[in-house]
């Protein structure tokens, strides 16, 4: 059974900086040619996404403090992002975030799930650059 | 440069390697043992190879979006995932322009994007906003 005190529980939060490198690395990793100086200077989009290891729990953390065994196979399910700003290379940003809800469904193809749903955000100083909405399934 | 509705975005293309999945991993600190051990997804029942990170699936298809706008601003991404990409697999990113508009000589289009394997299309399906400017 998984914490349901969790719902609404505010993830401790984090600073996020994304190097040069890294940008490269996960550049590398996914095919993605940046000849283009604007590019040199933003990073990848898809660090919007990454900024979820620094919500001040690693997913596994974020996977006990719910109560679920990570072990089962948790996936995600959606994820919505919201661009006010684009992530610059070394520079620092807040992240922060919150559980919305947990729901429990039948799914035909995987049987019981538990779907979680929470929200993190991307700040520079009070300046909330980006909001990312994430729904995980939870297979019992 | 002229947008039509129901234009098609050039399909853009790329082979998973494990090697990917391990530095998706060690980045997000992601210890799911789907993305590293086989054998794990076989016992789970969901495929015979590790399963691809959700958010290296949504970075293909934004480098879809960069490969046929090179200038271009990202307003929003929609990402549903209805099936899993696997190590190994050979991914391609199609996708459409499905509504443009023009506010104050500013260009926004909505893109309509699916990641598909060799065995399975729409594994991601996705909508985009972007700002053209």
């Amino acid at each position: 059974m998984l914490n349901l005190d969790a719902i609404n529980h505010e993830f401790p939060g984090g600073n996020f900086l994304i190097s040069k490198d890294i940008n490269e690395l996960i550049n590398n990793s996914t095919g993605m040619i940046d000849n283009d100086s604007d590019v040199q200077k933003y990073s990848h989009q898809i660090f919007s996404m990454i900024a979820l290891n620094s919500i001040g729990y690693s997913i596994e953390d974020l996977f006990k403090f719910l109560k679920y065994d990570i072990s089962k196979g948790p996936m995600l399910g959606e994820c919505n992002v919201n661009f006010f700003s684009m992530l610059e290379i070394d520079k620092n940003y807040k992240v922060s975030g919150k559980i919305m809800s947990i729901e429990f469904k039948k799914s035909k193809k995987i049987g019981e799930i538990d779907i979680v749903k929470f929200n993190v955000y991307i700040h520079e100083d009070d300046f909330k650059l980006l909001s990312i909405e994430y729904k995980l399934i939870l297979p019992r | 440069m002229n947008y039509k509705l129901g234009q098609n975005l050039i399909e853009w293309s790329f082979k998973i390697k494990q090697e990917y999945l391990i530095v998706w991993s060690e980045v997000l600190d992601d210890p799911n043992p789907i993305h590293l051990n086989k054998n794990k997804v076989k016992d789970l029942g969901l495929g015979n190879n590790c399963i691809n990170q959700g958010p290296a699936n949504v970075a293909y298809i934004i480098n879809c979006i960069s490969n046929n706008f090179h200038k271009f601003e990202l307003i929003s991404i929609k990402n549903k995932f209805k099936g899993n990409v696997f190590s190994g697999d050979n991914v391609t990113v199609t996708g459409l322009i499905s509504s443009v508009n023009n506010c104050d000589e500013t260009i926004y289009l909505t893109l309509d994007l699916y990641l598909n394997t060799q065995n399975k299309k729409g594994v991601v399906e996705s909508t985009a906003v972007i700002k053209i400017p």
